[in-house]
C-alpha cells in the first residue's frame, strides 16, 4: 500500500519498546499526560494562552520553513499538504524556502525562532542530522521538538543497464573483482556517502572511489550516461530511468520490516540477502519539527491537522499516483528518529573518517 | 496511440477552452514573475503550483510551462529598461539592451527581445518534438569532463568579450572566480571563508551578484544624471516594427543562439545564465562589428534573448525523459508533473503522449502570445525610460534589495547586491570588464565542481579531458578561442603579404 496513513512504528527493533508510550501520548494529546520535558514546555508557553489555561493557538499565520529549494522532495510534499492543512486552520500557513548549507541554514533559522508554535520546520532525519554531525553547528539540532512525521523516502541502488548487474551479490562481486571501481550518490560527506561507507564496512561492498553529485537527479543521470556504473538513489528519483530500461534495479536498502519501497514492491532488500540492516540511515523519515520549548499542546494541534491532511483524498490519490509514500507518525516518533540519528550513526560511523574520506 | 494521433488529440485539447486560456494566463504571470528581480520562473512557478490542484493535469502543466516560457522572456524587460536583469538568463541582455534604451531605442529593443525570444522558443521546442530520441542521446554524451570544459570554454570567452585592456579583463574574471570559492566546497564538506556564518555556507548567490553589478552600479551612475534614463530629446516612437524586422535580419544569430541555449539548458546546473553569455560571446566573436557590442548593438540583444528561451526546450529533455530536473524551474515543473500523477519517462512518451504533446504545443503557441504581448503591450513601457531618475533610482534600488533578499531569504544576498553594486560602479568607471567578472562568478562553481569530479573519476589523471571525442573537440575549441586573436592577424598578414 503506497499511501496508507498509519501510526508508523520505528524502523529498528530497538525502537519497538518506545512505540507504546509514543502512541499513548500522541493519541491522548493532553498536556496533563505529558512527560517532564513536556511539562517544562508548558511552563515556557507564551502569552497566547489566556488566564483560564485555554489556548487559542494558532493566533497568527504559521511559518513553515522548508530548508531546501523550490521543487525538491520536501518542497513538493509541503506544497501538496499545506493547502489541505490551511483548510483546517483559521490561519494561513506560509511556506518559506530557506535553503542552503545542506539544510542547516533553514533548520538553524527555525531553531532560533520564537517557540510559540507559529514556526515549523520540515527536515528529514537522518539526512539533516548527518549534515550537522559532519559540519557541527552552534545550535543543538537534537533539541528541536518533534511535531510529527508525514512520509518516508526509501533508498535503492540502481546500475546502468549495460552492465547487466544481477542483484546486490553480483554488484559486490564486480567491485571485488575490480571490474567496477566507482560508486556514487549525492555529495561527499552527506547521507548517501555515509551509506556507501557503511555498506563498504558492513557488507563488503568494496568500491574504490565514491563520486558525489549535487542531488539524486544528477547522480541518476550520470549512471544512465555511464559516467558511473551504479549509484544510491531514492526510489522515486530512479523510477523513470528504470521504466525506460536505462537503469537496472540492484537492491532495496530498506528492509521489508520498515516498509520497503512502494515504487518497486518486488525488489529484494539487503536483509533478505542476509546483509545487516541499515534502515536507520537508508529510510529517510520526513518530519516536522518546532523550535525547542514549543508547547506540546500546540505541537499536537499541528500534528492533528497534518494527520487529517494526509488522510484527504487529494493527498492519498497523489501518493498512489506518484509512489511518494505518505505515512503519519506522531511527535514522539519524530523525536525518536531525530534522537536515534544522533545515537546510532556515531556508533556505526566514524564521522572523522567521513570528513577525511570526503576531503580526499 | 501513434505520434500523429497524439499530436491531433493534443491540438484539439490545446485549442479547447479553458486550456487555451491557461496558456495566456501562464505567459502573463510568467512575464510578470520574470521581470521582477529575484522572483523569476522557479519561485513564480512554485507559488502557483499548489493553486494548480483543481485544474487537472493538462491545464496545470500547460499553465506551468507557459509561466516558464513567459518568465524567460520577462527577464529582458527590466534588463532593457532599467539595466536590472529580472532573471539570470537576461544578464547579457542588459549589455546592449540597456545601451539601446539610453540611445532612445528602448521600444525597438523590447520588440526585438520579444521576437527573438519567441522565435527561438518556437523552433527549439519544435526540434524537441521532432527529434527527442536523438536529443536524449546527445545530452547523455555530456558528462562531468565535458561540463568542466564547457565552463572553461566560457571562461576562455573572456578573451573575446573583453574590450580594452586584456589584463584588466583577466583580473576582473579572476576576481569573479575567486568570489565563487566562498562557501562549502562543492565536492567535500570543507568550509572556505565562511567565518562561522551559516549564511555564507552556500557562498554568494550569482543572481545577487548580477543584480548588484548591473542594477545598483547603474543607479549609482544615474544618480549624477538629470532627467530620465533616455535623453529627453530622443524620439521614443515608431520603432516596434523595426525591432521585429531587425531580429529577422540576423537569422543565423537567432538559430545559433537558440540551439546553443538548447544544448546548455540540458546541462544540469548551467541553464539560461550560462547560455546567455555563451551566445552573446559567440555572436560577438562571429560579428564583423564586434567593437560595437556593449554599445547598443541589436545583435547583442538578439543573441542573448534567443539563447535564454532556447534553454527551455533543452532543460525539458532530462526532465521529461528521466525525471531529472536541471534547474530550479524544471524541478518545480517536475513537482507539478508528479503532483498531477504524470510520471516522467516512458509514460510521458507512451500512454501520456497526447498530454506531453499538449504542453509542448502550448509552449510553441505561447510564443505567439509572447510576440503579441511584447510588441503591443510591453513596448508601451518604453515611457519608463523618460521618467525622472529621482523616481526611478529609489524604485530600482528597493526592487533590487527586495529581489536580493527573496532569492534565498538570506541577508548576505542583500549585502552582495549593495557591495558588488558599488564595486561594479568602480569597475565601469575604471574600465574593468563587467562581463569578464560575471563569466567568472557564473561559471566558477560549475568549473570547480566538475573539474574535481572528473579528477575523482580518472583517479587524478588529466587525460580524461582529451581521451573522449567530445571533450577533445571542446579542448580544441578552447585553444582556438584563446589563440584566435593572435592567429587571425598573423594569417591575415600572410595572406596580404
Amino acid at each position: 500500500m503506497s499511501s496508507e496513513t498509519n501510526k508508523q512504528g520505528p524502523n529498528r527493533r530497538r525502537f519497538i519498546k518506545y512505540t507504546g508510550a509514543a502512541s499513548t501520548i500522541g493519541i491522548a494529546g493532553l498536556a496533563g499526560c505529558a512527560d517532564d520535558d513536556d511539562a517544562a514546555d508548558d511552563a515556557g508557553a507564551d502569552d497566547a494562552a489566556d488566564d483560564t489555561g485555554e489556548d487559542d493557538f494558532p493566533t497568527q499565520d504559521i511559518r513553515y520553513i522548508i530548508p531546501f529549494g523550490e521543487g525538491g522532495g520536501t518542497d513538493t510534499y509541503a506544497r501538496q499538504m499545506v493547502p489541505e492543512m490551511d483548510d483546517r486552520l483559521d490561519v494561513n500557513i506560509a511556506i518559506e524556502n530557506i535553503s542552503g548549507a545542506a539544510s542547516l541554514r533553514g533548520t538553524g533559522e527555525a531553531f532560533n525562532s520564537e517557540p510559540d508554535g507559529h514556526t515549523l520546520c520540515a527536515f528529514n532525519p537522518p539526512s539533516t542530522p548527518v549534515s550537522e554531525m559532519v559540519n557541527p553547528q552552534d545550535f543543538e539540532l537534537p533539541d528541536m521538538e518533534g511535531v510529527c512525521t508525514y512520509a518516508r523516502t526509501p533508498f535503492v541502488i540502481v546500475a546502468n543497464s549495460d552492465y547487466e548487474i544481477e542483484g546486490y551479490n553480483d554488484l559486490m562481486d564486480r567491485y571485488e573483482d575490480g571490474d567496477l571501481e566507482v560508486f556514487s550518490g549525492k555529495e561527499r560527506g552527506g547521507v548517501d556517502h555515509v551509506m556507501a561507507l557503511l555498506m563498504q564496512e558492513l557488507h563488503g561492498l568494496n568500491w574504490d572511489t565514491y563520486v558525489g553529485y549535487d542531488g539524486t537527479g544528477p547522480a541518476v543521470q550520470a549512471t544512465i550516461s555511464d559516467e558511473v556504473p551504479a549509484c544510491i538513489a531514492t526510489d522515486t528519483g530512479s523510477e523513470a530511468g528504470v521504466e525506460d530500461g536505462s537503469l537496472d534495479l540492484v537492491v532495496s536498502l530498506v528492509s521489508e520490516e520498515a516498509g520497503g519501497t512502494n515504487v518497486f514492491p518486488d525488489l529484494e532488500d539487503i536483509t533478505e540477502l542476509g546483509y545487516e540492516n541499515i534502515d536507520f540511515i537508508s529510510n529517510l523519515t520526513r518530519g516536522i519539527y518546532a523550535p525547542p520549548d514549543t508547547p506540546a499542546d500546540r505541537r499536537q494541534v499541528i500534528a492533528d491537522v497534518v494527520e487529517e491532511a494526509l488522510a484527504t483524498d487529494a493527498v492519498q490519490e497523489w501518493s498512489e499516483d506518484t509512489g511518494n509514500v505518505v505515512e503519519f507518525g506522531d511527535g514522539d516518533f519524530a523525536d525518536q528518529v531525530l534522537q536515534d540519528a544522533y545515537e546510532i550513526i556515531p556508533e556505526n560511523v566514524d564521522l572523522e573518517e567521513v570528513r577525511e574520506a570526503a576531503a580526499e | 496511440m501513434s505520434a500523429t494521433q497524439a499530436i491531433i488529440e493534443a491540438t484539439f485539447t490545446l485549442f479547447a477552452w479553458p486550456t487555451f486560456g491557461w496558456v495566456v494566463v501562464g505567459i502573463i504571470l510568467g512575464v510578470i514573475a520574470g521581470s521582477l528581480p529575484g522572483v523569476g520562473s522557479a519561485m513564480g512557478m512554485a507559488i502557483v503550483l499548489p493553486l494548480t490542484l483543481p485544474l487537472g493535469p493538462v491545464n496545470a502543466i500547460v499553465l506551468l510551462v507557459s509561466m516558464y516560457s513567459g518568465a524567460m522572456y520577462g527577464g529582458s524587460i527590466s534588463a532593457i529598461l532599467v539595466n536590472v536583469p529580472g532573471t539570470g538568463g537576461a544578464a547579457a541582455t542588459t549589455l546592449d539592451g540597456y545601451q539601446m534604451t539610453k540611445q532612445g531605442n528602448a521600444v525597438k529593443a523590447l520588440a526585438m527581445s520579444a521576437t527573438a525570444s519567441a522565435t527561438a522558443g518556437f523552433f527549439t521546442v519544435l526540434t524537441l518534438v521532432l527529434f527527442s530520441p536523438i536529443l536524449i542521446e546527445i545530452v547523455l554524451m555530456f558528462g562531468s569532463p565535458e561540463f568542466f570544459l564547457m565552463a572553461a570554454f566560457g571562461i576562455a570567452m573572456i578573451t573575446v568579450v573583453v574590450q580594452g585592456s586584456m589584463v584588466k579583463g583577466i583580473a576582473a574574471g579572476t576576481f569573479g572566480l575567486l568570489l565563487t570559492s566562498i562557501g562549502i566546497a562543492p565536492n567535500a564538506p570543507e568550509l572556505r571563508y565562511t567565518f562561522g556564518s551559516l549564511a555564507l555556507y552556500d557562498g554568494l548567490d550569482f543572481i545577487a551578484a548580477l543584480i548588484g553589478m548591473f542594477a545598483i552600479a547603474e543607479m549609482l551612475k544615474l544618480a549624477a544624471k538629470e532627467g530620465g534614463i533616455a535623453d529627453e530629446e530622443l524620439d521614443m516612437s515608431g520603432s516596434v516594427t523595426e525591432g521585429v524586422w531587425e531580429t529577422f535580419r540576423y537569422p543565423v544569430t537567432v538559430v545559433k543562439s537558440g540551439y546553443m541555449g538548447m544544448l546548455i539548458g540540458a546541462i544540469p546546473g548551467a541553464g539560461a545564465t550560462v547560455a546567455n553569455f555563451f551566445a552573446y560571446g559567440e555572436a560577438m566573436r562571429a560579428s564583423k562589428d564586434s567593437e560595437s557590442f556593449g554599445k547598443g548593438n541589436p545583435e547583442g540583444v538578439i543573441s542573448a534573448e534567443s539563447s535564454n528561451n532556447g534553454t527551455i526546450g533543452g532543460s525539458l529533455i532530462p526532465t521529461i525523459s528521466f525525471g531529472i530536473p536541471g534547474s530550479g524551474s524544471t524541478a518545480v515543473l517536475l513537482g507539478g508533473l508528479l503532483m498531477h500523477g504524470l510520471r516522467p519517462g516512458p509514460q510521458l512518451f507512451g500512454e501520456e503522449l497526447a498530454t506531453t504533446y499538449t504542453f509542448l504545443l502550448a509552449l510553441m503557441v505561447g510564443n505567439v502570445f509572447i510576440i503579441l504581448a511584447g510588441v503591443f503591450l510591453v513596448t508601451r513601457m518604453g515611457r519608463i525610460t523618460q521618467v525622472n531618475t529621482h523616481v526611478i533610482i529609489p524604485v530600482i534600488v528597493v526592487l533590487s534589495v527586495v529581489g536580493g533578499y527573496s532569492l534565498r531569504t538570506n541577508w548576505i544576498d542583500v549585502l552582495t547586491v549593495i557591495g558588488l553594486g558599488v564595486l561594479g560602479y568602480m569597475m565601469v568607471k575604471h574600465d574593468y570588464s563587467i562581463i569578464a567578472f560575471v563569466l567568472g562568478v557564473v561559471l566558477g562553481p560549475i568549473a570547480e565542481e566538475n573539474l574535481m569530479r572528473s579528477l575523482q573519476l580518472s583517479d587524478g589523471s588529466f587525460l580524461i579531458f582529451v581521451t573522449r571525442p567530445l571533450s577533445l573537440l571542446i579542448v580544441i575549441l578552447i585553444i582556438a578561442v584563446l589563440a584566435g586573436p593572435y592567429v587571425k592577424p598573423w594569417l591575415a598578414d600572410r595572406r596580404a603579404g
